[in-house]
């Protein structure tokens, strides 16, 4: 039984996922902070990271749109940044790293990307909030990684 | 005529110094200017001719400073400035123009028309001819610190999570530290890995370093607008942090015309000398490769090129360490045509890229950036700006393209040698 609780375990169990598993992990990621962004887009990418028969097309195809709502979800150059929407470009940045096929997403480590860019999204919104809590998207991270080693 | 505008002629008037009437009086309107600038290139429009750009600031040139004009002032056979004059030209003085210099590369007489299209900026700032986004930004620079409205808060909420990722802690206010590093608000904001990137780099050198809670911004909107005085109060903050912290060295980060304001323009500005040194990040990083401070494990194969921001490139005179640093991670560095201090800018410099209503000629202008991309045949465009980055993927997703841009602190940091049985293993 799997009873991840810190980053080291966590990284060292995506390690050992092959590329379907980690898009089915990266879902459970991405999905968890989804409410931060209202992009159909990036909803869609979820849904094909999810479905195991999704052909390379799809992919692609979800990957291309992710990654226009990444860009366009930005706060540019100078303008007063909203962390709300700074929240949601980072859930699509995520969901960019998470169907990008092999070679496409030119982080170092695409999973860790996805893992990132989720608690990132997480961060932003707690500033958005004003909130001093402290950011545990990593927490749930590492439950949603158990619950998935465990099914 | 509204007191503000009067106040601007003013502004405009007291400008135009000696440098200002040498380039004035030495322009042999041979026009190579116009086949320097993207905006004219890419567009045919001879209204984006630099020079052109500078019209206002001529005509009180030549009405205060030469016999002709001033006659022709007398005699009424030259009309002073109208509003209508700043009103028509914001456009080509700000939207048009990213100050990339490359114009004042080119000219045959050596004029350095960036510094000219600066000073006029100066007159139409106070006139209260400038665009919205760049006013509003100069505004959350000198109230909140950050154009952006990145407050330390904020911050320091990204470096908890730098933190969390990293395992490494940051310094903050470390009294006596080597390094003081400075960050632009988009990479607080867009780009925490270059933050990420920078901790690791200088855990695995040693670098004694840290970061200042009273100024870690390093953009200057005071500088884009034409400002002096806003300038120099951002600059100024900057310099008490440092000099306060008694750090020998500020990094200047992956941002254009924040490394021109505080290495360049900045003793100018508050009128003396720093008592610490400024580094742009990537001098800084290939020192320590040099030094053996930072070593690289593998290359990646994926061929690459680089993209020269202009500030730091052409306007700053960094020019070899990324390209040193590039080739120590990567096997197939491709170069543009025009590379180095003759790259075409992005097209967002300058301020251009906060303003939305520049947003269709930016992209148009981006065309020249688009084919020098292609020409290349490669997929991954590095740079080191956190802004040419944003204007670069903009352009790209504008024009459909498969480019991916990257930055360059970043793609270092995925190939350093951080354990010590690595580093022996290197060695």
């Amino acid at each position: 039984m799997s009873t991840i609780n810190d980053d080291t375990e966590f990284r060292r169990a995506l390690k050992k996922l092959d590329r379907d598993q980690l898009r089915e992990i990266g879902a459970g990621f991405v999905q968890n902070v989804l409410h931060l962004n209202k992009d159909k887009r990036v909803a869609r990418a979820v849904d094909v990271a999810r479905n195991r028969d999704a052909s390379d097309d799809e992919l692609l195809a979800a990957y291309k749109a992710a990654r226009v709502a990444t860009v366009d979800s930005r706060t540019r150059c100078g303008a007063d940044c909203n962390w709300e929407e700074q929240a949601a470009h980072f859930v699509a940045r995520a969901s960019s790293a998470m169907v990008a096929p092999e070679g496409m997403c030119k982080a170092a480590d695409p999973p860790w990307q996805v893992v990132m860019s989720c608690r990132m999204a997480q961060n932003c919104a707690l500033i958005a909030a004003d909130d001093d809590s402290i950011n545990d998207e990593s927490g749930n991270q590492h439950h949603i990684m158990n619950d998935y080693l465990n099914s | 005529m509204s007191e503000q505008f009067e106040q601007g002629v003013a502004e405009l008037g007291k400008q135009i110094d000696a440098k200002i009437s040498s380039y004035f009086s030495s322009c042999v309107h041979c026009g190579l200017c116009a086949e320097a600038c993207l905006f004219y290139t890419e567009t045919g429009d001879p209204r984006y001719t630099p020079i052109y750009k500078l019209e206002p600031m001529k005509k009180l040139w030549r009405q205060e400073h030469t016999i002709r004009g001033k006659l022709a002032k007398a005699f009424g056979l030259s009309k002073p400035l109208q509003e209508q004059d700043f009103a028509d030209w914001e456009e080509l003085v700000y939207d048009s123009c990213t100050m990339c210099g490359r114009c004042s590369m080119v000219c045959p007489v050596g004029n350095d028309i960036t510094y000219m299209i600066a000073k006029e900026r100066e007159g139409f700032s106070r006139a209260g001819y400038a665009p919205d986004g760049l006013k509003a930004a100069t505004k959350r620079a000198l109230e909140i610190g950050s154009p952006m409205g990145v407050t330390l808060k904020t911050l320091m909420a990204t470096l908890v999570h730098v933190e969390k990722n990293t395992g490494l802690k940051i310094p903050v206010d470390q009294q006596g530290a080597d390094y003081m590093t400075l960050f632009s608000s988009m990479e607080v904001v867009n780009f925490p890995e270059y933050i990420e990137s920078i901790a690791r780099i200088f855990d695995a050198a040693g670098v004694s370093w840290t970061i200042s809670s009273k100024a870690f911004e390093a953009t200057n909107s005071g500088i884009q607008i034409g400002n002096s005085e806003n300038a120099a109060e951002i600059v100024s903050r900057v310099v008490t942090a440092a000099e306060e912290l008694g750090v020998k060295y500020v990094i200047s980060p992956e941002c254009g015309h924040a490394y021109t304001s505080i290495r360049w323009d900045g003793p100018n500005l508050i009128g003396r000398p720093y008592a610490f040194k400024v580094v742009h990040i990537l001098e800084l990083l290939e020192q320590l490769k040099q030094e053996g401070s930072i070593k690289f494990s593998g290359k990646t194969d994926e061929p690459l090129t680089f993209h020269d921001p202009c500030q730091i490139v052409r306007r700053g005179g960094v020019v070899k360490p990324q390209r040193d640093l590039l080739n120590s991670v990567a096997a197939n560095f491709v170069e543009m045509t025009d590379h180095g201090v003759m790259n075409w800018c992005c097209g967002g410099g300058g301020g251009v890229s906060s303003s939305e209503r520049a947003d269709a000629l930016r992209f148009k202008a981006f065309d020249r950036k688009r084919k020098q991309i292609e020409e290349t045949g490669v997929d991954t465009l590095v740079t080191a700006c956190a802004n040419c980055r944003m204007v670069l993927e903009d352009g790209i997703e504008e024009n459909e393209m498969e480019t991916t841009v990257i930055g360059l602190t970043e793609l270092i940091a995925d190939y350093l040698v951080t354990d010590a049985k690595e580093q022996s293993e290197v060695r």
